[in-house]
């Protein structure tokens, strides 16, 4: 299969990988106009504005175009893959962190509601009625649960301890959470079922 | 083997696993039961896809972003992440194994059988797949395989149950083998590809001591692959109990 120019905007995001591994510098950039926003996005949740998130980006970025073989379409879409990648890596940056890590912890004690808001993280006005929509089916404790493991990278051992609840409960409310979401972005028709 | 945790247990670590919550030995018991449990790998790509939902909508990085990648890019063009197959033991005719390998391939639990190893020109066939593969690198022509509808394919199962590695085989007798998570083995050794022709088993390939993806190919009718762990250069005859075998599914 070989791909013209003019209709890599038209292609899958499979079939965009198959041509990063032919090497296609302009597929790589329209992988990288897809999906870099969503991964900046979410290196900086993390790792806020500092030069970190950004080498997050160009770290994940470079390992899909030296290992595209890595990415298998049938486990799950680019977007989730490329996510999956930077919210490993920005978690592995953070617990490294050692001091940073503590700083955040208390201000994550502090404002533990108001700084993570799932909703805010989505600017595209119909996605993001649908994630509020999803989002609101959540129970406060699962949301909070959720936010803080997912934006605030923290193990949910560490969310027991930051509020004070047992480990048991939390990883039972970012579960029950997590299947809200999954539930309700599937009957918005997004997301797997 | 998952560990100190059962099934349940592991079924309630899925969703915080999933978001990068799960840390320590904790979470090398989850990789250890992903690797052996298909419903639960399929559970934790579908959390994942949740949560990249949440992530959604955003505008394009900034271009410096970019052009800090496309540099990258310039600087360290990527090398051939795809291990050619190792060491190639010099030509042989075929020769009957003396050794049974019993290979059980866990979905049907049928013996791929006794296998009569032979070494079928190895050189020549590396020579003649990068032949056919002009102007395309081996990475390129392993995702058109994984996307070719007339491949065959075949995981590669342990004796005790775990998929370890996957085969993609074509109809022009080109394959990949790949894993994810195979752990290396030691520097003189190295692993082998076996494929069952007939009622004969060829060497596939020497594919060095770690396995992440590498080609072959076999002339004929497959009907099973099987991996084994020999001293480093490979074997002729393997002695060897495979470390995982499959039967080759049709398209």
């Amino acid at each position: 299969m070989d791909v013209g120019r003019g209709a890599l905007e038209d292609l899958s995001d499979a079939a965009l990988v198959v041509a990063i591994g032919r090497w296609r510098q302009d597929a790589m950039a329209e992988a990288f106009r897809r999906h870099s926003g969503a991964v900046l996005a979410l290196a900086r949740r993390l790792l806020n504005q500092g030069p970190q998130a950004e080498e997050v980006v160009q770290e994940v970025f470079l390992r899909l175009w030296n290992a595209p073989e890595r990415f298998d379409a049938e486990r799950g879409s680019l977007r989730s893959f490329l996510l999956a990648q930077c919210h490993s890596r920005a978690v592995d940056m953070l617990r490294a962190d050692t001091s940073r890590r503590r700083r955040e912890d208390q201000d994550a004690q502090r404002d533990a509601v108001s700084r993570y808001d799932l909703e805010h993280e989505v600017v595209d006005v119909i996605v993001a009625e649908q994630v509020r929509d999803a989002v609101a089916t959540l129970g406060p404790q699962e949301r909070e649960a959720v936010e803080l493991a997912y934006f605030g990278g923290h193990t949910y051992r560490e969310v027991a301890a930051m509020l004070g609840e047992p480990e048991g409960t939390i990883k039972s409310r970012i579960r029950t959470g997590m299947s809200r979401l999954r539930q309700g972005l599937a009957d918005a028709g997004m997301g797997p079922a | 083997m998952s560990g100190v945790f059962g099934h349940p247990e592991m079924e309630g670590l899925l969703a915080a696993y999933a978001l990068d919550a799960v840390d320590g030995e904790e979470s090398e018991f989850v990789e250890l039961h992903l690797r052996e449990c298909p419903r639960c790998r399929a559970e934790v790509s579908e959390l994942r896809e949740t949560a990249s939902l949440l992530a959604a909508g955003h505008p394009p990085a900034p271009l410096h972003i970019w052009e800090e990648i496309v540099a990258g890019m310039g600087e360290a063009p990527p090398t051939e992440v795809l291990r050619p197959m190792g060491r190639i033991v010099p030509l042989r005719r075929a020769r009957t194994v003396r050794t049974a390998m019993v290979a059980v391939a866990s979905i049907a639990a049928v013996v791929i059988g006794v296998l009569g190893a032979q070494v079928a020109g190895l050189n020549a066939r590396l020579d003649r797949q990068e032949a056919a593969l002009p102007e395309r690198t081996i990475t390129a022509a392993f995702l058109a395989a994984q996307g070719n509808p007339d491949a065959r394919r075949a995981d590669l199962i342990s004796g005790g149950g775990a998929v370890l590695a996957h085969v993609v085989l074509q109809p022009d007798g080109t394959g990949f083998v790949w894993s994810d998570g195979l752990p290396p083995v030691a520097e003189n050794r190295t692993y082998q590809l076996w494929a069952t022709v007939g009622s004969t088993t060829v060497s596939a390939g020497v594919l060095g001591p770690e396995l992440t993806v590498a080609p072959f190919k076999v002339v004929g009718d497959v009907v099973g692959i099987a991996l084994t762990e020999e001293r480093r250069g490979g074997v002729v005859v393997s002695e060897s109990q495979p470390v995982a075998t499959g039967l080759v599914r049709s398209a």
